[in-house]
């Protein structure tokens, strides 16, 4: 089932378009990723799903309905944005027991424990009565996260939650993110700059560039893709490997060639059963031979410099 | 739903230290209205009339920079996103800035009326119990509003304009506290609760016409 519907989404300000074709969906329990450079338009995106902008053109369907109008629509949706969204004057119980009660939350006994559970995951229960205003970034970042799950919500749209947090932290997020997803079918949008990250969170990603996304799907069938041929070859000595560095430098198959001592990075276009008989044939000492997956962050960046 | 953005006004205003400075201000004001030998004949009901709206907007001039600083630090945009209407999270922050603000004008008014011997009359009571917090949530109101809708830039100019105005008000009110007779009447009464609603009226129904993509593409 698909929980949140973005389609052919187009965005001008003063007759600037930020965004354009803008077309994706999240299903129940997915863990969807927005990535792009600053200024590629994700947080318009994200505040044009929770109605915060209203589209040039397009539509957006969150949970059915749209969240511009629909109050009740959005007490079923937590969100983390640039902002903590914290009142630093209160204390981190005091905010949650704040947003508590505006997303209805008025059994005073589960509010309490509801608080007191979240506290303990985000490990902010010892310092729950000091004012937020004495927190540091990535303690906010926790809290601002506790805040977006203290209702229970049924989608969650994360802007750059882990922005300012240790890895200890960040890593605590990231397994949060994954459970909700995997355990409480929660349906999630996740932008973040930490592309290690992302491959480890997103089931499928998004990547917008200049206000237009220009690659979407399946984590890893994208990496596998955009991945192409890309095959190491190591030798037993550095002579064989120079020697086969030049032939494979002559083949019009191999566009890129790099060698490393004893081993040779290439990418192939096909070919690749005739080439590996080619190099034995030609009696070199081939050691190994195996596929290199490039990472999410060698794609993102060749994608993002295109 | 607005009680709840009243409480946590509330609570922030036991925080705050605008207000407490503001307090301090009224107390400073208040000792020298009574000690100076400037001022011996002035009426009760003069600094009433003048002196309660003056104290009380002023006090919620520095209190509603609250509503700039949700702005700043971003978090209205995560409040929009909760069930709360603009008109809820509006109202009750007006409500929540007002009550302390107004809660500090009658107690400065109420010691002078004391230490000056005064009995308060019935108009004079009307004024201060309805009039005066009226006139305080509309200055608010209207300035929230305003808030809400510049830009940062604009907003610092809107500070300073409404500083000038202020301060220029109160020097002069001051320097005119040559002891004048002035009682108040049903008249006065009627008119600033006229004008008070009005503009509460006209800011509440802007609020609901108020688009939330105004405010986000102010926030920067």
């Amino acid at each position: 089932m698909r929980v949140i519907e973005v389609e052919n989404l187009a965005k001008e300000f003063n007759g600037r378009t930020v965004l354009r074709g803008i077309t994706f969906h999240v299903r129940r329990g997915e863990v969807f990723g927005l990535l792009g450079p600053n200024g590629s338009g994700k947080t318009t995106t994200m505040r044009i799903i929770l109605g915060l902008l209203k589209p040039t053109s397009g539509k957006v369907r969150v949970l059915g309905g749209s969240l511009a109008d629909d109050a009740k629509l959005r007490s079923r949706v937590g969100v983390v944005l640039e902002g903590d969204g914290l009142f630093t004057r209160l204390s981190a119980y005091e905010n949650l027991d704040f947003y508590a009660r505006i997303y209805g939350l008025r059994d005073g006994v589960e509010r309490r424990e509801r608080i007191r559970e979240l506290l303990e995951l985000v490990g902010l229960y010892d310092v729950r009565n000091m004012k937020v205003g004495y927190f540091s970034k990535g303690m906010r970042r926790r809290l601002a996260l506790a805040r977006a799950l203290i209702h229970y919500p049924e989608v969650l749209l994360l802007d750059e939650p882990t922005s300012g947090l240790d890895p200890e932290a960040k890593a605590m997020v990231r397994d949060l993110v994954i459970k909700l997803s995997r355990g409480d079918g929660v349906t999630v949008l996740y932008t973040s700059h930490d592309l290690n990250e992302v491959e480890k969170v997103c089931s499928r990603i998004a990547v917008l560039v200049k206000g237009r996304i220009i690659v979407q799907g399946v984590l890893n069938d994208l990496l596998e893709e955009c991945s192409g041929q890309v095959m190491e070859v190591c030798f037993t000595s550095s002579d064989d490997a120079s020697k086969a560095f030049e032939y494979l430098r002559m083949l019009d198959y191999v566009p890129e060639c790099r060698m490393y001592g004893k081993t040779v990075h290439l990418v192939t276009l096909g070919n690749t059963r005739r080439l590996l008989r080619d190099l034995v044939e030609m009696n070199l000492g081939v050691e190994e031979v195996r596929r290199v997956r490039r990472t999410l962050e060698e794609i993102y960046l060749e994608l993002v410099r295109r | 739903m607005i009680g709840v953005i009243v409480w946590k006004e509330l609570k922030e205003s036991t925080r705050d230290r605008n207000l407490l400075s503001s307090i301090v201000g009224v107390a400073i004001l208040l000792m020298l209205l009574n000690l100076s030998s400037r001022f011996p004949t002035v009426s009760v009901e003069f600094l009433v009339l003048y002196m309660a709206p003056c104290i009380g907007v002023f006090i919620g001039f520095s209190m509603s920079s609250r509503f700039v600083r949700e702005k700043r630090e971003g978090t209205i945009e995560t409040m929009l996103c909760t069930p709360l209407t603009l008109k809820e999270l509006w109202l009750g922050k007006v409500i929540g800035l007002a009550l302390p603000s107004y809660a500090v004008t009658l107690t400065s008014m109420l010691i002078l009326a004391y230490f000056k011997g005064y009995i308060m009359k019935e108009a004079i009571t009307i004024y201060l119990t309805l009039a005066v917090p009226i006139l305080i949530a509309s200055v608010i109101g209207l300035l929230g509003f305003l808030y809400y809708v510049l830009g940062m830039r604009q907003i610092q100019a809107l500070n300073y304009l409404v500083f000038l105005t202020l301060f220029t008000l109160f020097f002069a009110l001051t320097r005119s506290l040559t002891g004048g007779v002035i009682t108040i009447t049903w008249e006065i009464i009627g008119a600033v609760l006229a004008f008070s609603a009005m503009i509460l009226y006209i800011v509440a129904y802007l609020i609901t016409r108020l688009d939330k993509e105004r405010i986000v593409t102010t926030l920067d």
